[in-house]
């Protein structure tokens, strides 16, 4: 018993720790990252700017750090946002099963996986701006249509199971079997993916920032990578800072939430 | 099966519909592509040449035509964007070809060195789950400063760079099948009646099938996405630096042209893929 405790404790404090390094990784702003200092243009990193400076004297780990912190708040919002509407669109898809019509809208949420989603996502951040907003709806759209097969897989595996036959048998209503039966064994397979698809959107928000989707001089960590590009061979701080930031930050919240769902 | 085409075909209209809404329905696309300072007289001739002023259903027909006819030209070279399209595929094999010559060798590396012994799969998947997280941008420039440094070909770099994450979702798929077939109940009774070594490998590339159908939809994700990012850090010009420099300008012909016949290539694909199930898995035959 005691044993058990202490093993379950060490495995929580493991996945703490992950948690812990990403949060780290989000708060490494030692200095404004907007402050221009013309004196201390493209310093190596020294005690005062830890990851060097950029062209304009800009501490380089402030502005990856912020621009990591930009990325996390963006995808969150977006994965939640594909999240609840992909909870609406099956919600409406089992309506339109029990009246039979579910082709009517199944049909049109397969031709939205037919057009790629990195083209739709970058079309969108092009028309919409690169606003906060703009980029959240346009990573919204790059994880709803796999989202919401995913969910409907997931909803429609619950329903196949027994014991929702037998609620179904005995005449329990039709919100009362998908709330409190299909709702607590979907759920948590639900959130397991959309956690990990969060990681996923992180990376793209990097991506869509790397090919131009920012609005300067607000620090993006895609924007800082690209910029970067060039020096790499005479300013390496430059590129290593903002790549290995990034790089380490999904390693750890990838490792972290893989290892919070597969506790669940 | 005439479900399935039947099904098929309306995807094929709502993908293009959903493109056309997209791009031509809900922003108004003529303020965003001339930009802040425009005049009145420069959003209303952009408006014209992007038959902005038309009814929309005239609009969809319209431009449905000209890309189906290869009339459709692009916004800002006005050459016909079919034509265009062909000529940077060209470009863009040679890169795609290298990616997936580098996705079949990695990943059968990636599976021989999991097959071989279990301490090394460990490293092997610890190593694995790390670099699949890494974005594509990162291991496309580091590869880009190897080529310039050491004189490699870029078209190699920009290959290996695309196959780094599908070789590794293949590597992992096929180990994860092999290790589920290796404990199912007919391997098992399979083995127990003695079958021999080819029977058994046959038996192995029937459990195979979905791992090639899921590294074909990955590919087709990949290369669009990281086709396009790729070459813009390269600097090749394909097919995926001009559907990038498309998308930034907002050339909507072009990204209206190109997201048409990428739903019809998906679509293709999938049918491609149940083909290749039917072929390799007969268990799947009665599905359709």
């Amino acid at each position: 018993m005691h044993i058990d405790i202490r093993i379950n404790m060490a495995a929580y404090l493991r996945t703490l720790a992950w948690f812990m390094v990403g949060v780290i990784l989000c708060f490494l702003v030692l200095n404004d990252p907007m402050k221009i200092n013309p004196n201390m243009v493209l310093r190596p990193p020294s005690l005062t700017f830890p990851g060097g400076t950029d062209r304009l004297g800009r501490d380089v780990l402030a502005r990856a750090s912020a621009g990591f912190r930009a990325s996390l708040a963006v995808a969150g919002t977006a994965e939640v946002i594909s999240l609840g509407a992909s909870l609406v669109a099956n919600l409406l898809l089992l309506l339109m099963a029990k009246v039979r019509l579910k082709a009517l809208f199944s049909v049109p949420l397969l031709a939205l996986r037919t057009v790629p989603p990195f083209l739709t996502g970058l079309a969108l951040a092009a028309l919409l701006g690169a606003t906060k907003w703009g980029l959240i709806f346009a990573l919204a759209m790059i994880s709803f249509p796999f989202e919401v097969a995913v969910v409907e897989e997931e909803i429609n595996a619950s329903i196949r199971m027994p014991h929702i036959e037998g609620a179904k048998a005995i005449g329990l209503p039709y919100y009362m079997i998908l709330l409190r039966h299909v709702g607590t064994i979907a759920a948590p397979r639900i959130m397991r993916y959309a956690l990990l698809d969060f990681v996923g959107l992180v990376a793209f928000e990097a991506l869509l920032g790397f090919v131009g989707m920012t609005r300067p001089p607000a620090p993006s960590i895609g924007a800082e990578i690209y910029n970067a590009g060039p020096y790499i061979a005479t300013y390496p701080w430059l590129f290593l800072v903002p790549a290995l930031l990034l790089a380490v930050g999904l390693i750890v919240f990838n490792a972290g939430l893989t290892r919070l769902v597969n506790r669940r | 099966m005439f479900t399935y085409a039947v099904k098929s075909v309306f995807v094929i209209i709502f993908g293009v519909m959903f493109s056309f809404m997209l791009f031509y329905v809900l922003p108004d696309p003529a303020y965003r592509v001339a930009g802040g300072f425009a005049d009145k007289a420069t959003v209303l001739s952009i408006r014209k040449k992007l038959h902005l002023n038309e009814p929309i259903t005239k609009r969809f027909v319209t431009l449905t035509t000209d890309t189906v006819m290869g009339r459709l030209e692009s916004f800002y070279t006005n050459q016909p964007v079919m034509i265009l399209a062909m000529v940077k595929l060209k470009v863009s094999f040679t890169v795609i070809g290298f990616g997936l010559i580098f996705i079949f060798v990695l990943g059968g590396l990636l599976v021989a060195g999991q097959v071989i012994s279990r301490r090394l799969k460990k490293w092997v998947e610890m190593l694995s789950n790390t670099v699949a997280v890494v974005p594509v941008f990162i291991s496309a420039i580091l590869l880009l400063f190897a080529s310039t440094k050491w004189g490699l070909s870029k078209n190699a770099c920009a290959g290996l760079a695309l196959a780094i994450f599908p070789s590794i979702l293949l590597s992992s798929n096929v180990v994860l099948r092999i290790e589920e077939a290796k404990q199912a109940p007919h391997t098992l009774v399979a083995r127990a009646f003695g079958l021999g070594k080819i029977v058994m490998f046959r038996r192995m590339i029937h459990e195979l099938a979905p791992s090639f159908v899921i590294l074909s939809n990955a590919l087709i994700f990949f290369l669009i996405a990281g086709l396009a990012v790729v070459e813009e850090i390269f600097g090749i010009p394909g097919i995926g630096h001009w559907f990038l420099l498309s998308a930034l300008r907002l050339d909507l012909p072009v990204l209206f042209a190109v997201s048409v016949l990428l739903s019809l290539g998906v679509v293709a694909l999938d049918i491609f893929n149940k083909i290749i199930v039917w072929l390799l898995d007969p268990r799947q035959r009665n599905a359709y």
